[in-house]
């Protein structure tokens, strides 16, 4: 008996074992898998937005009246659409990429100095990609596998959120300094207080910054992106926000030497060179 | 237990678990027992707390993992915003002081990365001696968080392995820098006592020279073309003690024979061996007649001499040279002459077809007609595969290399010496008179002139000047006039080099005037790929330049990171309005206006001077006595000059312009002491020798010496034979009929000129004048200059027209190359004369991809403003590269 009753445990024992335990095994395995996916994006965007800023710091090219064209045939408009579906897939949220120069004019209105260098100057957004684009998404978000509120706190409303508050708003329209209140580096605040000492504040007048600014709400995972996003929407769980800015200053000279006045002079800039 | 009996048989194996069958109502309470039973169990209970392991297990290296990789994923942002740092403070690492951008960097770091707190001592910025790579590594701590919130492992600190590496890179640019040597470049700017311009181009190009220092070893070539209205191809004395520089030389023979088309350079061998070879070797030729005097015509001797090419000719500029004198010197068949660097070929070459004018150099059956069959009219090749040829352009526009099959596009030396005007032995500067000159003049003011000709009074005050005593008289007749004092320097990364080569530029102290199209167009050539096997030039890495950049629509075959551009420089008072024809002899100078020297040939010529010619035509001394004689100088019964007769007072004048120091000793200022010396020789001793036998020492000689002489007169004309400034590089009877193609038209600029140089005038073109005042001129005026007055204003229009003509074309020529011209004028603009030439200017650079309407010259009244404009100009973009 001990022994018929002996193989009856364990041949319900395994029954149950499959039954009850490989579900939670698959689940926690999924979970895993997806919390995989959750913290190598965050990898990604890590690589991925500071690789696409330089590739347009390096590809792009100044042209006449202050407007950066990328070049011709460049990898950069194939970059941007791999990145940005990417994205799309992952959660929904918002991306946006600004060019930016040293503007030659203080909040005053009154010209900058040019040197000694570094003298402080606020930088100013040269041109912006939004996406989507405004014109057909005027909240400027995407929706992806999160859904709910199109991009969630990703959108204006919720910038308040402690997450991003960091940086205190997104990019300038094309056109505008950024404001005393508005960070172009994500962290320059943190090493001083003194808005003239921020590095943004100091860039060379021959130099010109790519931004790339990306929010993702929910973050990504097939499984835990909806379930995060279900619990902030509950919550306000924000710090599952995932905000990236990376920055790329110009890796190619401008044409003129230091910081000569006659920079923006389109003629010297396009091709540089003798 | 028997509830268990009743359960139904299954064919199942043993511990396959067991399929949920459709269950009566009493499984539930099987299923209940059985899981009851099974938990308390100790297979139920052991395999409970296995699976909860094994669930723990995964929860915890699960969540360690995924921690890890959360962590990871932050250094991964640390390593990007790293980098960004280094891209922020980019190109200041390209400057001197690298550690001095450290505090840059860590502030950079600090303001992308959140948590990052840099110690700055540890932050370190050096460049490694083998790679040249800047190395940047950073040290301080960053603030790693966990997943699950909280600090984690706290401030970790930064590996110090943990090094980013860049480097700077260009794209790699040949420029062709062609520079206005011409007289006026010897002025300061704005006429006042400043430094010259030639100082400031000078320092301009040093400017340069220090530009190309801070970029990667090759990536800026330059090649320096000083011009005039000529270039010189070669430098022939600065191999040291005298010996001609190898490479220059080859050059050379490589322009005279042609570059072969498997890219081997010939040596002198291959060229002497060539020039038994009727089919080209006849063209490798080289104005061979030392100190004729007679024979300018640089292809009149068309067989290449034996040992032309040899040492000997190749080290003629050094100071000390003795040629012998044979047919120069009848009277002193072994004498030799010593000459200095200046007296004979100084590196100038002129297009072979260039001497077409020569009749018994024109090409069987070619008639000025035959425009159909003009013979130097020619595609220019792409400089690439895929681009288009350029097609019928004149030969001396364009970049077609020269090649021994198809001999028009040799070329062959040009500026030897043609008129041995005289030689002092003391030397340059001296201001003591020369025996040629001095006598030449006294004899046409007895034969044919009293008194003494304007021009030639002209002359006379020309001889104190430092010139006389060489071959060339004052730099404006023949042997090297025209030729610039300064060789081209082909492409060059060799910044010393190219240091040496600035520090040697001269102007050109002769009457050479500007001829912009020539500095354009020998710039093209020293950025053509197609004259690689001419000039024999690869960069630092061994690659053949000048290379092949990619012309506007072409990819292939070509490097796209490879940049020309030519940057014209020039004070550009364009003195091309001053050249004039011909073919006739009296128009020797090429220069009207300015000087005395056409003027001076026409006066001389054998129309104005009779007498002086037909007694140069004699060979025995009665009969050349008999001249003076029949011009009313009184001679003796041994037909010495009779110093008693009333015509001494014309032999006394003869001398007069000289009279008194420095010219002359001053007891030549006595009359007396003038007729001592007059009334021991004949006219023949006097002028031609030999001494008579017996006073071999003491008459002819002796007079030469007390006069402070050393040399006879030669006839004059030997300074008026017929050549011109178009000589030079080929534009002799060009036909000007500049591009008739339809792929890439270059404008027709005037009709074909026929029979005639290119700047001939034509009288139907120009009612009003006669022949003679074509052919002998009235000074051709400046843009706007004191001469634009009578006939010349009348000339003045065509010829601007035709040569700035030529000047746009090469322009246009140039920008169909892909090749960036950029124009650098130096001086004010402010008086008409300087806004014309800037006009001009702006079409050049208007038609190689200059903007119309927009001002493309650079105008550079100072010298500050001159380096100024070369430093922006060579100011290539970096690019900062991260190596890994």
């Amino acid at each position: 008996m001990g022994g018929r009753l002996g193989w009856r445990a364990t041949a319900g024992s395994a029954a149950v074992e499959f039954v009850l335990m490989a579900p939670l095994v698959l689940v926690f395995a999924a979970f895993i898998w997806d919390l995989r996916a959750y913290v190598s994006h965050r990898t990604d965007l890590a690589r991925e937005a500071y690789v696409l800023a330089e590739v347009i710091s390096d590809l792009a090219e100044r042209d006449d009246a202050m407007t950066f064209v990328l070049e011709r045939n460049s990898t950069a408009p194939t970059l941007l659409d791999a990145f940005v579906e990417r994205l799309a897939r992952r959660g929904a949220g918002s991306l946006d990429i600004a060019i930016v120069v040293r503007d030659d004019e203080d909040r005053a209105g009154n010209p900058c100095a040019v040197t000694p260098p570094p003298s402080p100057c606020p930088p100013l957004v040269a041109q912006r990609w939004p996406w989507p684009n405004p014109a057909t998404d005027p909240d400027r978000l995407w929706s992806g596998p999160g859904g709910g509120a199109a991009g969630g706190d990703c959108a204006p409303a919720a910038w308040d959120i402690p997450v991003r508050a960091a940086f205190l708003s997104s990019l300038p329209d094309e056109g505008d300094q950024f404001g005393s209140d508005r960070l172009m580096l994500p962290n320059e605040n943190a090493s001083s207080a003194v808005e003239d000492q921020w590095f943004s504040r100091t860039i060379p007048s021959q130099q010109w910054w790519v931004v790339v600014d990306v929010c993702l709400h929910p973050g990504p995972g097939t499984f835990t992106g909806p379930l995060i996003a279900a619990g902030m929407n509950a919550l306000d769980f924000g710090s599952f926000v995932t905000r990236v800015r990376a920055a790329w200053a110009s890796i190619h000279d401008f044409c003129q030497p230091g910081d000569s006045p006659e920079w923006r002079d389109p003629r010297n800039v396009t091709p540089c060179g003798p | 237990m028997n509830e268990q009996h009743s359960l139904p048989q299954s064919d199942q194996p043993a511990g396959a678990p067991r399929e949920a069958s459709p269950a009566p109502p009493a499984r539930r309470y099987l299923l209940r027992r059985r899981a009851a039973s099974f938990l308390p169990g100790t297979d139920g209970g052991g395999m409970l707390v296995a699976i909860s392991f094994v669930l723990l297990f995964l929860a915890v290296t699960g969540s360690a993992m995924t921690n890890y990789a959360w962590r990871e994923a932050q250094w991964e942002e640390f390593h990007a915003s790293s980098r960004a740092a280094v891209s922020a403070v980019g190109m200041r690492l390209g400057g001197a002081s690298l550690q001095s951008v450290s505090d840059p960097l860590s502030d950079a770091l600090e303001a992308l990365q959140p948590g990052v707190v840099i110690d700055r001592t540890k932050t370190k910025v050096t460049r490694d001696p083998t790679t040249g790579d800047i190395v940047i590594t950073f040290g301080g701590t960053f603030a790693v968080t966990d997943m699950w919130g909280g600090g984690g492992g706290g401030a970790v600190p930064v590996p110090s392995g943990n090094e980013i590496r860049v480097r700077f890179e260009s794209d790699n640019y040949e420029v062709a820098i062609a520079a206005d040597i011409s007289g006026s470049m010897g002025q300061s700017f704005g006429g006042g006592g400043g430094p010259k311009k030639i100082e400031g181009l000078q320092r301009a190009l040093e400017a340069v020279t220090q530009v190309m220092q801070t970029v990667d070893a090759g990536a800026i070539m330059v090649s320096l073309v000083p011009f005039t209205s000529a270039v010189n191809v070669a430098d022939t004395a600065t191999g040291g003690a005298g010996t001609a520089v190898t490479e220059d030389k080859e050059r050379y023979v490589r322009m005279l024979a042609g570059a072969t088309s498997n890219g081997a350079a010939l040596g002198l061998n291959d060229v002497l061996l060539n020039a038994k070879n009727a089919s080209y070797g006849q063209w490798v030729d080289t104005f061979q007649r030392y100190g004729v005097g007679r024979s300018m015509a640089p292809l009149r001797s068309r067989k290449l001499p034996s040992g032309v090419l040899d040492n000997t000719d190749w080290d003629m500029r050094r100071t000390g040279l003795k040629i012998p004198l044979r047919g120069v010197r009848p009277d002193k068949p072994t004498a030799k002459w010593e000459v200095d660097d200046i007296d004979f070929w100084n590196g100038c070459l002129m297009a072979r077809w260039g001497a077409y004018w020569d009749s018994s150099a024109r090409p069987p059956g070619w008639t000025y007609d035959d425009l159909g069959n003009w013979p130097v009219m020619r595609d220019a090749p792409g400089w690439t595969q895929g681009a288009s040829a350029i097609r019928g352009v004149p030969l001396h526009l364009s970049d077609v290399p020269p090649d021994a099959a198809d001999p028009h596009t040799l070329f062959t030396a040009y500026s030897w010496p043609d008129g041995f005007v005289a030689q002092n032995s003391r030397g340059i500067g001296n201001r003591t008179n020369s025996a040629d000159n001095l006598l030449q003049v006294a004899m046409v003011r007895m034969l044919d002139g009293n008194p003494l000709p304007n021009a030639l009074r002209s002359l006379a005050d020309d001889l104190g000047s430092p010139r006389i005593g060489h071959w060339n008289w004052r730099g404006a007749v023949g042997g090297n006039n025209l030729c610039p004092p300064t060789p081209i320097t082909p492409l060059t990364y060799d910044i010393q080099n190219m240091s040496a080569d600035i520090a040697k530029l001269r102007v050109d102290t002769g009457q050479a005037p500007t001829l912009l199209v020539r500095g354009m167009v020998w710039a093209l050539r020293t950025l053509s790929p197609l004259w690689q096997d001419v000039w024999g030039l690869t960069d630092h890495r061994g690659v053949a330049r000048p290379g092949r950049s990619c012309p506007t629509g072409v990819t292939g075959n070509c490097d796209a990171k490879l940049h020309k551009s030519i940057i014209l420089v020039s004070d550009g008072l364009p003195a091309f309005s001053n050249f004039h024809s011909s073919r006739t002899r009296s128009q020797v100078y090429g220069r009207l206006g300015q000087g005395q020297g056409d003027k001076v040939c026409s006066e001389v010529s054998r129309h104005q001077l009779p007498n002086y010619h037909a007694a140069w035509a004699e060979t025995q001394p009665a009969d050349f006595n008999d001249h003076f004689e029949n011009a009313g100088i009184a001679l003796t019964a041994n037909d010495r000059f009779d110093t008693s007769d009333s015509s001494v007072a014309r032999m006394l004048d003869a001398f007069t312009p000289w009279v008194g120091p420095p010219r002359f000793p001053a007891d030549l200022s006595s009359d007396a002491n003038r007729k001592l010396i007059l009334d021991q020789y004949t006219p023949w001793e006097l002028f031609r020798g030999p001494p008579p036998a017996g006073r071999t020492t003491v008459a002819a000689d002796g007079l030469v010496q007390h006069f402070n002489l050393d040399g006879r007169p030669r006839e004059t004309t030997g300074w008026c034979r017929p050549w011109s400034p178009f000589t030079p590089y080929g534009s002799v009877d060009d036909h000007t009929l500049v591009g008739d193609d339809g792929a890439a038209p270059l404008p027709k600029q005037l009709p074909p000129v026929r029979d005639a140089a290119p700047l001939h005038i034509d009288p139907a073109r120009s009612p009003g004048l006669t022949a003679a005042q074509i052919r002998y001129g009235e000074p051709v005026p400046r843009y706007g200059g004191r001469h634009n007055a009578g006939p010349a204003r009348r000339i003045a229009p065509e010829l601007n027209t035709r040569v700035n003509g030529w000047l746009v074309d090469a322009c246009r020529m140039a920008g169909q190359r892909g090749v960036r011209v950029h124009v650098v004028y130096i001086g004010d603009n402010f008086l008409p004369a300087h806004r014309a030439a800037i006009a001009e200017l702006e079409k050049c650079a208007d038609q190689a991809g200059g903007r119309a309407g927009q001002r493309d010259v650079h105008v550079t009244p100072t010298q500050a403003a001159l380096v100024r404009k070369f430093r922006d100009l060579f100011v290539v973009r970096r690019s900062l590269r991260f190596v890994s």
